[in-house]
């Protein structure tokens, strides 16, 4: 295979599509994503010549032949992919830790996604079962003022 | 420890049961060595009277506005015996074993003071929180 290979990724909601040149068209979950990602990183820094990748469409083997650098694209390509799609396969517990945060008082959350944010906004303000998440639950917040007390003189009995 | 709302209170504030301007509220000067603070205490009858050095009349003008409990500044009468740690305040229903307790202040200008048998006026604070804000 050349550099000319066209790769198209794409988050399609909690998966990634690949499509290489229609040699390759499919999709995957993000963590399967991620493994070749990885899988290819690895062989593009290894790599004298060109990287052979075996792909699995349908269950039967695909091979792919790739120039170091486009197996390093291809890598980063859909490692950045998988991360889009886990966020999504994980937007509820993701909302969840970030509404632990909001209820903790810490300005800043775990995602950028506005759908996220606001999920996390309602389960912050909403889910009373966040006081069990709270170190020594969440604290009261009254007030005191100080006081003070003055001591008059002593009686003074007279006879 | 530090100035703070007992459970009881909290509990009592939440269910309704304490109507801070309404019901009568009074204090009294806790001798913490013949009665441990213990922050379980959830009625008058959980401090022994001994701990007890002196107790209020029903607090007066008492005022709730925006989460904020005031009331007029208390004087206690010839007060003697131990040494005072700190204001105990609770809602006196007659029964000692049904009168919540409702705060502990033991940071006070005065605070531990030592009865000399003269009066003793407990001057609430004049600032934003009063006797204690919710």
């Amino acid at each position: 295979m050349n550099g000319q290979l066209i790769i198209n990724i794409k988050v399609v909601g909690e998966r990634v599509a690949l499509n290489l040149d229609g040699r390759i068209n499919g999709s995957m979950d993000w963590s399967a994503a991620q493994a070749i990602s990885r899988e290819l990183k690895a062989l593009a820094g290894a790599a004298i010549g060109m990287v052979c990748y075996k792909f699995s469409v349908d269950g039967r083997p695909a091979y792919i032949d790739f120039e170091p650098a486009l197996a390093l694209n291809l890598a980063n390509g859909l490692y950045q992919a998988s991360l889009k799609a886990e966020e999504h396969a994980k937007a509820e517990a993701i909302a969840r830790d970030t509404a632990i945060l909001y209820r903790a008082g810490a300005p800043f959350g775990l995602s950028d996604h506005p759908g996220i944010i606001e999920l996390a906004k309602k389960e912050a303000a909403w889910n009373t079962d966040f006081r069990r998440a709270m170190p020594g639950g969440v604290k009261s917040a009254e007030a005191f003022g100080v006081p003070a007390l003055r001591r008059g003189a002593p009686k003074v009995t007279t006879h | 420890m530090a100035n703070a709302l007992r459970d009881s209170g909290r509990e009592g504030f939440l269910a309704g049961d304490i109507d801070w301007d309404a019901n009568n509220i009074k204090v009294f000067l806790y001798d913490e060595g013949a009665d441990a603070f213990n922050a379980a205490d959830d009625n008058l009858d959980d401090i022994v009277a001994g701990a007890r050095i002196a107790t209020s009349g029903n607090l007066a003008s008492k005022t709730v506005t925006a989460g904020v409990a005031d009331a007029a500044d208390v004087t206690l009468t010839a007060v003697s015996g131990a040494t005072v740690e700190s204001i105990e305040g609770y809602k006196d229903t007659g029964t000692e074993s049904t009168s919540r307790l409702i705060f502990n202040i033991d940071t006070a200008t005065g605070l531990p003071v030592t009865p000399n048998g003269g009066d003793i006026t407990i001057v609430w604070d004049a600032g934003a929180n009063r006797i204690f804000k919710l």
